[in-house]
């Protein structure tokens, strides 16, 4: 009311006084009518609550207007804003007491939007009418699924496990089971799993067969108490529960829609991603990320805090053993203090739930039901991949779901749909058998590469450099841990040897000379394809030196000599440069072993194809004379003359190779004829690579001294 | 200058035999939830010289979720419908980028069957490289 009359104050300043006086008559009748429309309007909802909280046992339903009336009131409240706590606990006692019959039990369980919290007390209330075992089947089917769908929004659930027994004495009821078992799925901590719960659903699952929401809840037990549980489980269940929150999805995000204004979220520590409604019939769960639920009151008596209540780092170092993970594991992806916990504790049970829950949605909306057409489905997916790409990023770890579902998709695949998403998630994929590389990456790879565009090419090129160079890295860190045993990712149970490390790797490098050798073919020695290539390359000519891994690998011909005989100069100085370094890895690697007489050993092959590539390049550049015989471009000279081109010998020198050539004009244009000026030219634009080439090879120094910072020179 | 031609399915009618130029590619288009579609397929396909199978001919699926549908696939012709896809080289999601993408892999295809690829590649090398010589079922638990 202040701040009306303020207003009114300065809007009748610069009007005389006479006008004052009538305008704040005005103002104070203004005043009357708004508090008198304000209580009109609070009322209706607080009186209709009122009313429903005093319905006996054996009131008259069928006629009743006034209990109908109240009803709509208060139903048009749930449906709009939501419902305060105190209220959802009122009307859940009214709705399962049945004191207002059957009917309205269902219908009002149906409209139970919370706003904010649901009081815990009204679950455990809940759950002892259902005890009382009064309630139709299907209400007591819709009362167990309301509880799962605002899981997250129940603001302690200290009680509800305490009475986890209860709750478990339900399972046994056919049409509740598959509903009970994801509520204890979500409940269940270590001190609740026992030897006669675990026999029970056994007993169970020997009836019922071997259902998903049995299996998956044995699967928590299992991880909880490996002991009690000892029957075999599939290391991947697919599908889980059923869905349960069907009914209220849309009213439920709508009003959270509403009320999320009112709430502070951290931005910088969570990544908010909106659920946005269907507009189409689909009955399956949205790619959103479900959102990290905003910040509550919290009381300091409670036992757990839960993950969405922390808002930063210190929080959580203070709680960190007593955190409770949320019912919906999907939402821990964007924000950065839910993976730094995740990353922390290494908790099991979490990192099984989250790869459930990875691994079923991304079946469910990429695989089952493809994306179609609409630009929002695809910006979803696309937002979606996103956020799982920048949370193994944050891990450094893929999620072993995600590898699944690639495997899965790269045999759909078309290569155009989500094409960066995939091709990165696909770089995350950790180390496995080379068997397994060749039947689930390389075919389907190979069958999208061959006759796509040359984009896609340098793509897939860049994709497997990345992954070439996660797997080193990888390796170079964990064997600083000492030990040939390298054992995958922190999750897996597979180990592997460095040779076996060491075939993959030579698989792949393989594969990409393949891919590159072949590509360059199609394409006609593109420049782009052929830098990827040599990018490819500069990682792998390194791999002695800057990640210890004692495995030299030459590039094919159909790489070397396109790029030898490149016309861009970039090309032909990243060629130098790598010969460069295979230099310096061979040169090492030989002192090594016979030094220390290491249990690695070069072939006697891959010198021979260094020297011979070495040859091929050192001749034609700087002894002017490509075509040596028995190398392997020789060319009858007959057919060189053919060509009638003049001293064919010396065009692909420093000076005549097209790639350079347009330097030596300029050169000759700026100075003259020196030799050793034009070298020094010529290293002056930058070509390291060549430089460094040249000065170990023929021992000619340029007099400019090279950018060689990695290691001292032997 | 490429002429494409469509046809419901072959063999194709002996009238224009003379005037028709060489045919350099192929291209079956189905659909594997059509029973008519695959059957249709089958039965052209016997019109076809051997030879034509060293890289002339290639099968484009136009239903994106290749695995999905074959699972659903519970036609007679599920031994066709492996082999198909065992040769099959491109499957075009419903989206228009797929279908340009599509259209490119075509194209590409198509430049290299008509003997105009830049460095001489025959269509013969370039199935063997875009082969499939592994099954397609991996179904796990």
């Amino acid at each position: 009311m202040a701040d009306l009359s303020n207003l009114a104050g300065l809007g009748s300043e610069p009007s005389g006084e006479i006008d004052s006086s009538a305008s704040s008559a005005n103002n104070r009748s203004l005043r009357l009518a708004e508090k008198e429309r304000r209580k009109g309007e609070a009322d209706p909802f607080g009186l209709a609550v009122k009313y429903l909280s005093q319905v006996e046992a054996g009131t008259v339903v069928r006629g009743n207007d006034e209990l109908e009336r109240n009803m709509v009131v208060v139903e048009t409240v749930a449906l709009s804003k939501g419902l305060p706590p105190e209220v959802i606990t009122v009307l859940l006692d009214l709705a399962l007491s049945l004191n207002a019959g059957t009917a309205n039990c269902t219908r009002v369980l149906k409209f139970l939007i919370p706003a904010t919290v649901v009081p815990q007390e009204a679950i455990v209330k809940g759950v002892s009418w259902l005890c009382v075992g009064k309630m139709p089947m299907n209400a007591q089917v819709l009362f167990v699924r309301w509880v799962l769908t605002v899981f997250d929004l129940i603001d302690c659930k200290d009680n509800l496990r305490s009475i986890y027994g209860f709750i478990f004495s339900f399972v046994t009821e056919e049409n509740l089971c598959p509903f009970i078992c994801h509520l204890l799925y979500l409940l269940t901590m270590r001190e609740h799993v026992h030897p006669y719960r675990v026999r029970k659903l056994l007993d169970i699952q020997a009836k019922m067969g071997r259902q998903p929401f049995l299996t998956q809840l044995l699967a928590l037990y299992k991880v909880y108490c490996p002991d009690l549980v000892t029957l075999s489980l599939p290391s991947r269940v697919r599908t889980g529960f059923k869905n349960h929150n069907s009914t209220w999805k849309v009213a439920l995000s709508a009003v959270q829609r509403k009320n999320k204004g009112a709430v502070l979220v951290d931005q910088s520590l969570s990544l908010d991603v909106k659920e946005k409604p269907s507009t189409r019939k689909r009955k399956l769960h949205h790619l959103a990320i479900p959102p990290l639920s905003s910040a509550f009151d919290s009381n300091s008596n409670k036992k757990v805090f839960r993950l969405q209540e922390l808002r930063s780092f210190k929080e959580l170092l203070e709680n960190i053993h007593n955190i409770e993970l949320p019912a919906q594991m999907g939402s821990l992806l964007g924000s950065a203090l839910a993976l730094h916990y995740l990353d922390c504790v290494q908790d099991e049970s979490a990192s099984l739930r989250l790869n459930f829950w990875l691994g079923h949605s991304l079946q469910e909306e990429l695989l089952l039901c493809p994306v179609d057409g609409s630009s929002d489905n695809t910006s979803e997916a696309c937002r979606f991949l996103s956020t799982i790409l920048f949370s193994q990023q944050f891990l450094q770890e893929g999620f072993s779901s995600t590898e699944s579902f690639l495997y899965k998709f790269l045999s759909v695949w078309d290569g155009c749909l989500l094409r960066p998403q995939i091709l990165d998630l696909l770089s995350d994929i950790p180390l496995m058998p080379s068997f397994y590389m060749h039947k689930l990456l390389f075919e389907p790879l190979k069958q999208l590469y061959f006759i796509s565009t040359v984009f896609f090419k340098c793509s897939v090129i860049e994709c497997l450099n990345s992954m070439l160079v996660k797997w080193l890295t990888w390796h170079s860190v964990s064997a600083l841990e000492g030990g040939l045993d390298i054992s995958l990712n922190s999750n897996s149970a597979m180990t592997m040897t460095l040779s076996g490390f060491m075939d993959s790797v030579m698989e792949l490098v393989r594969f990409v000379g393949l891919l590159a050798s072949e590509g360059l073919r199609l394409e006609n020695c593109h420049v782009l394809l052929l830098n990827q290539t040599l990018a490819f390359y500069e990682t792998v000519c390194d791999m002695f030196l800057k990640y210890s891994l004692p495995l030299i690998i030459m590039p094919p011909a159909g790489v070397f000599y396109p790029a030898l005989f490149a016309t861009d100069s970039v090309s032909v100085d990243r060629l130098g440069y790598i010969m460069y370094r295979y230099r310096k890895n061979l040169t090492l690697a030989k002192k090594q072993e016979q030094q220390r007489e290491q249990t690695f050993h070069i072939s006697r092959n891959t010198y021979k194809e260094f020297n011979r590539n070495l040859q091929a390049m050192v001749n034609s550049m700087w002894n002017s004379w490509w075509s040596i015989p028995g190398s392997d471009i020789e060319i009858d000279k007959d057919l060189i003359a053919l060509s009638k081109v003049a001293e064919p010998w010396c065009r692909f020198d420093l000076i005549h190779h097209p790639a350079l050539f347009s330097y030596a004009i300029e050169f000759h244009q700026r100075i003259g004829k020196y030799w050793n000026w034009y070298m020094e030219f010529l290293f002056n634009q930058g070509f390291d690579g060549l430089n460094n080439f040249i000065r170990t090879n023929t021992g000619h120094s340029s007099g400019l001294s090279s950018q060689d910072d990695r290691q001292p020179t032997s | 200058m490429c002429f494409r031609r469509l046809a419901r399915k072959l063999p194709l009618p002996v009238e224009n035999k003379e005037t028709r130029p060489r045919i350099d590619l192929i291209v079956f288009i189905v659909n594997l939830l059509s029973e008519r579609s695959l059957q249709s397929v089958e039965s052209s396909l016997a019109h076809l010289h051997s030879d034509c199978f060293l890289g002339k001919v290639c099968f484009l699926v136009t239903d994106g979720e290749l695995r999905a549908t074959f699972n659903n696939c519970k036609c007679a012709h599920t031994h066709f419908c492996r082999c198909v896809l065992r040769r099959v080289t491109l499957s075009v999601s419903q989206t228009a980028d797929g279908v340009n993408a599509a259209a490119v892999r075509l194209q590409n295809i198509l430049t290299v069957s008509a003997g105009m690829s830049p460095i001489a590649t025959t269509a013969l090398y370039l199935s063997s490289l875009t082969r499939c010589s592994v099954t397609s079922d991996l179904e796990e638990d």
